[in-house]
């Protein structure tokens, strides 16, 4: 029907976790062509990392229970594929890199080995093929000498080669889709910029489609060109960055664009949003940022906002929004 | 690497050391060998001419260094109790006590491993559940108590197996068994614990994501790493064993190494048990090295530290 690469509608994610249901995505709905790169941003624990699992539905199901309207990858329905179908999907359809390289790398395998499984699986290159592969791919990714580096192991890199290693794994074939959950939030300051660079490079190279996770709206405004924005398991607003940026609909995403790092603001000067975020044990009936907007009314404390079109290309889920007002 | 195993290889030098001496002084304190070796009306005289035959009357420190020059040469001293050179002794029990330490340890495994990843992938069910209690008896149920009571049950209720003994196969499945199983428990409920630890790592969920086959990520990703602590326990486990065969080879009368040393603490024959002592201890370093060797194999970050 859609030519989208992912297409999820109301995507619901609960955990059941001793007795209790820890709501971690709570009706998310996204979608994607071909070759786009969508931005989500939020704070830490808004679910970000699970919806993005659940994608290729890498959350382990004896924990995780999750459901949707509509789950499709590449047109294909994620939730009713059998195991041998889900597999054939993750590398080739879909492939992440994920925020911390030194746990998210086998410290017992080599480099070369971890670069190269995927291909070895799903394109069957024999070992000597691999080999040569995974020397090209790290040489792609900016890892000075690999034919060294594939006969080691993770440990015997720092933690910007690592990442590289991570992403040589996730570009070895040339996904559809691109997920970066915070790629660069376990780096050193000094590297982060060249992960970025490198990974935005590669991505225009191939024309895949990317998601980039991250706490951060500053770095977003340099890579994506669409940004949604997620706040206690839900969007609460989906625009075209350039229509974020300047003008922001809802309070939410006022409070972050204030808090986010800015080059003329010293760090301490920075204003973070007061209050805690909603806890995801409990189920909400209401707007979940009420407690901590200033704009909020009774009706916000007794409705939950639907998320709406907005014009400009502008979705939000925001009864009293900032611009582009009902 | 070479650092690490030097390291090691030090560190064993010393337990050694430390281990000889204290068997040495503890021999010594317990009583005099030649009261108990002399005849009853042996004149003072003949004992003295004994003592110093014996190299006895010598400072302690002096005969503790030629206790170990000599140990170093593969002589252990000479039994006056049993008059044989220790080292023989030892050597001719060595084989039963290999023969049952090495069953027990090869079961404790083979129960151990399977076990412990089967009831991992299939946690909180009813095998779990089953497993993991039965583990936990069998972890303070004491070794002598299983011995009788596999007795109780194989050898006299059913009579599939003799009571005790050295023969063929038979006299060996109820001793390897109670050496086995507390062992058997214990690593069993590593296994499993350091099983699911691995399968909820950010590396698996990588392996996983790459879309790799269920049975890869579990095999080339998953069980090496949840060996690492198994192999290090299983080091300290089979130290252990070796101590269990000494009072499993009483109850089964099972002529290995650990009677051996009974017997000798009966008699008080010194030179017999510090030789034991000695040669147990040198074993259990001897498997630790061995244990840090494979270690060294199966992690590669160990190269570093
Ligand atoms: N395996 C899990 N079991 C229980 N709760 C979980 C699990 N994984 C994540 N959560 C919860 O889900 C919520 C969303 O987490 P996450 O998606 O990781 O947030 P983010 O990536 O936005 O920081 C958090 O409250 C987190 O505690
Ligand atoms: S719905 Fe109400 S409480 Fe929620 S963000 Fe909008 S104004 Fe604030
Ligand atoms: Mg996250």
């Amino acid at each position: 029907m859609s030519a989208s690469i992912l297409d999820i509608e109301d995507l619901h994610v609960t955990f059941r976790q001793g007795g209790r249901s820890i709501h971690a995505v709570r009706g998310v709905s996204l979608r994607l062509q071909p070759g786009e790169v969508v931005g989500v941003v939020g704070e830490s624990g808004s679910g970000k990392s699970v919806a993005m699992m659940s994608v290729a539905r890498l959350l382990d199901e004896k924990q995780a229970g999750i459901r949707a309207d509509r789950l499709d990858l590449d047109g294909q329905p994620v939730l009713g594929l059998r195991k041998r179908q889900l597999e054939a999907l993750r590398g080739p359809t879909v492939s992440y890199i994920f925020q911390d390289p030194l746990s998210s790398l086998n410290p017992v395998l080599t480099v070369g080995r971890q670069v190269t499984e995927g291909l070895r699986r799903h394109r069957g290159l024999d070992r000597a093929e691999a080999r040569t592969v995974a020397i090209d791919l790290l040489r792609q990714v900016g890892i000075p000498s690999p034919e060294l580096r594939v006969n080691q192991h993770p440990h015997e890199a720092s933690g910007g080669m690592r990442q590289r290693m991570m992403i040589a794994m996730a570009l070895a074939l040339r996904p559809k889709l691109l997920i970066a959950d915070e790629p660069t939030t376990a780096l050193d300051v000094t590297v982060q910029a060249d992960i970025i660079r490198l990974v935005q490079g590669i991505q225009r190279e191939v024309g895949m489609a990317m998601i980039w996770v991250t706490h951060d709206l500053a770095l977003l405004a340099r890579v994506a060109r669409r940004v949604v924005v997620m706040y206690g398991g839900r969007i609460v607003e989906d625009a075209p960055s350039s229509v974020l940026y300047s003008a922001p609909a809802h309070p939410y995403t006022r409070g972050l664009l204030d808090s986010t790092s800015r080059f003329d603001v010293p760090f301490r000067q920075q204003t973070p949003i007061p209050g805690t975020p909603p806890d995801p044990a409990q189920r909400i009936e209401a707007c979940a940022f009420a407690p901590r907007c200033p704009r909020a009314t009774d009706l916000c404390r007794s409705r939950i906002p639907p998320l709406e079109d907005r014009g400009q290309d502008r979705r939000a889920a925001c009864f009293h929004p900032l611009t582009g007002g009902a | 690497m070479l650092r690490f195993l030097l390291r090691r290889l030090f560190m064993a030098v010393i337990v050694l050391l430390v281990v000889s001496f204290g068997t040495f002084i503890i021999g010594h304190l317990t009583g005099d060998p030649v009261e108990l070796m002399a005849p009853e009306n042996a004149t003072r005289e003949a004992k003295d001419e004994l003592r110093s035959y014996l190299g006895l009357d010598r400072p302690l420190l002096v005969q503790y260094f030629s206790f170990i020059g000599n140990a170093l040469r593969g002589d252990l001293g000479f039994s006056f109790v049993q008059q044989t050179a220790v080292s023989d002794l030892i050597l001719e029990r060595l084989p039963a006590t290999l023969q049952l330490a090495a069953t027990g340890f090869v079961l404790s495994l083979l129960i151990a491993v399977p076990l412990g990843i089967f009831i991992a992938l299939n946690r909180n069910t009813v095998w779990d559940f089953l497993a993991t209690s039965v583990a936990m008896i069998g972890q303070s149920a004491p070794n002598f108590w299983i011995g009788l009571m596999l007795i109780a049950l194989f050898a006299v209720q059913l009579r599939l197996l003799p009571v005790s003994g050295y023969g063929g196969i038979s006299y060996l499945i109820l001793p390897a068994i109670t050496i086995a199983l507390q062992s058997a428990a214990r690593l069993t409920r590593l296994m499993r614990a350091s099983m699911l630890e691995v399968l909820n790592a950010d590396y698996v969920r990588t392996a996983r994501a790459k879309g790799l086959r269920q049975k890869t990520v579990l095999w080339v990703h998953s069980f090496r790493n949840a060996m690492i602590p198994v192999v290090t326990m299983a080091g300290l486990e089979l130290a252990e064993l070796i101590g269990g065969a000494f009072i499993t080879e009483t109850i089964f009368a099972w002529p290995g190494v650990g009677r051996l040393a009974v017997n000798a603490v009966y008699q008080r024959d010194f030179p017999l048990l510090q030789g034991v002592v000695l040669f147990a201890a040198t074993a259990f370093v001897l498997i630790n090295f061995l244990v840090d060797l494979l270690y060294v194999v199966i992690d590669p970050r160990v190269k570093l530290s």
